[in-house]
């Protein structure tokens, strides 16, 4: 059992590491033009659900990897909403030194700008204990190896993460304006590929071994297959929080979800490989 | 398998309990996202649904070497974000117009205001000057 002091410490410690995830892995989206405008012009109810679910989100990736070790449910809780603020606040002032936030906006546009900002962010400090973290004990290979459901979840994070990077951009729709069906179904296939072979083929350091007993089509089917449909089911959502679904007719829906899809497939099997 | 149950089979891993100052800190994001959350829910409900309208205001105008510049404040005081706001300003005399500027917001989101200016080669003090929001694009 820790004192209470040397617990202070710890967290104070984790709250710095927080602060530098959440700065590595939003940076890039507070430098984003398309993420300010969406913090003013999205629809506020997407916007409150999207802040609703990064909770459980958060909670689950504490659960399977986080800040610290945890014993209990209520624990992991404390943790995402400490990764949260933590956000939060590294977004308010990020974004208050760029000049993106001056005392004449609207209390909208300011909450707006800084909410939108926090998922990344409390997702990047939510990660910083797996990756900043540097313990010598870090490896725990104690640590319980997350079960199918866990590695689904983690898949699905991982997505989420990977394609809320590229969502907002006009990018998005641009490309899949720019691609036939064909090199949309050849897209589609080598997300699927890209994501079999990162994690289950080529074995990864930390990647997860492939058992012998189980052939590798099966594999194929409960992980590849599934993990690639949590990853298109993700970027729809990622599309439709962005109200980037709202105008289009399905193929074009189905184009986009594909080409934002790409990049899911790497978070996805690469939040398998770094968590 | 409860957690409790985990806590206990896990015990030599010493999992941290959460201190009384993560608590704290905990308990003010909690309070952080709840406002966030309830604040985007309250305008959802509140505000009506319904185009921009741009109210423009000239600040100051002064001299400068190629000319006059009219600065001005645009405020959207209408329901939903303008892209692209098109504001023209026209130096008219006794009804005829004499010259006329053009510039472009790129967004003025509800309920904020932007700042912009506008170039004239004559002098808006000796004429009549007005300022016009001509159009602009849904985000």
């Amino acid at each position: 059992m820790l004192s209470a002091f040397q617990a202070d410490a710890a967290f104070l410690r984790g709250l710095g590491r927080a602060f530098a995830g959440a700065l590595i892995f939003s940076l890039p989206m507070m430098m984003t033009m398309e993420m300010w405008w969406l913090g003013f012009y999205m629809d506020p109810l997407r916007l409150a659900l999207l802040l609703v679910l990064t909770f459980p989100v958060l909670v689950g990736l504490s659960r399977l990897g986080g800040m610290r070790p945890t014993a209990h449910l209520r624990d992991d809780m404390a943790d995402a909403l400490v990764v949260m603020l933590v956000a939060a606040i590294a977004a308010g002032v990020i974004l208050w030194i760029f000049g993106i936030l001056t005392p004449e906006m609207a209390p909208r546009e300011i909450i707006g700008k800084v909410a939108l900002q926090t998922v990344p962010g409390s997702f990047g400090a939510m990660l910083a204990r797996s990756q900043l973290g540097a313990e010598p004990e870090g490896e725990d290979p104690e640590r319980e190896a997350p079960g199918y459901w866990g590695e689904l979840f983690l898949m699905g994070a991982g997505a989420l993460f990977l394609s809320f990077n590229v969502a907002p951009t006009e990018e998005m729709v641009a490309i899949a304006y720019k691609m036939s069906a064909w090199q949309g179904v050849a897209l589609a296939l080598l997300s699927l590929g890209l994501m079999h072979a990162f994690v289950y083929a080529l074995n990864f350091r930390g990647g997860s071994r492939r058992p012998e007993a189980i052939p590798a089509s099966v594999i194929f089917l409960r992980f590849s297959v599934v993990g690639y449909a949590i990853v298109l089911l993700v970027s729809l959502f990622a599309l439709w929080i962005f109200s980037r679904t709202d105008n289009g007719d399905l193929q074009e829906i189905i184009s986009a979800a594909i080409v934002l899809g790409f990049p899911g497939a790497i978070g996805a099997a690469a939040a398998r490989l770094l968590l | 398998m409860t957690s409790a149950d985990r806590a206990e089979r896990d015990g030599h891993e010493t999992p941290e309990t959460t201190s009384a100052l993560e608590w704290v800190v905990a308990g003010i994001g909690a309070l952080l996202v709840m406002f966030a959350v309830g604040y985007m829910v309250h305008f959802a409900m509140t505000r009506p649904e319904g185009p921009p309208a741009v109210v423009l205001e000239v600040t100051a105008v002064s001299r400068t070497s190629a000319g006059y510049l009219v600065r001005f404040k645009a405020t959207n005081t209408g329901h939903s974000t303008g892209a692209g706001i098109v504001v023209t300003g026209e130096l008219s005399r006794d009804g005829e117009a004499v010259e006329e500027s053009e510039m472009t917001l790129d967004y003025l989101p509800q309920d904020s205001e932007r700042q912009g200016g506008l170039f004239f080669t004559e002098d808006p003090a000796a004429h009549e000057l007005v300022l016009r929001a001509q159009g602009y694009a849904e985000p």
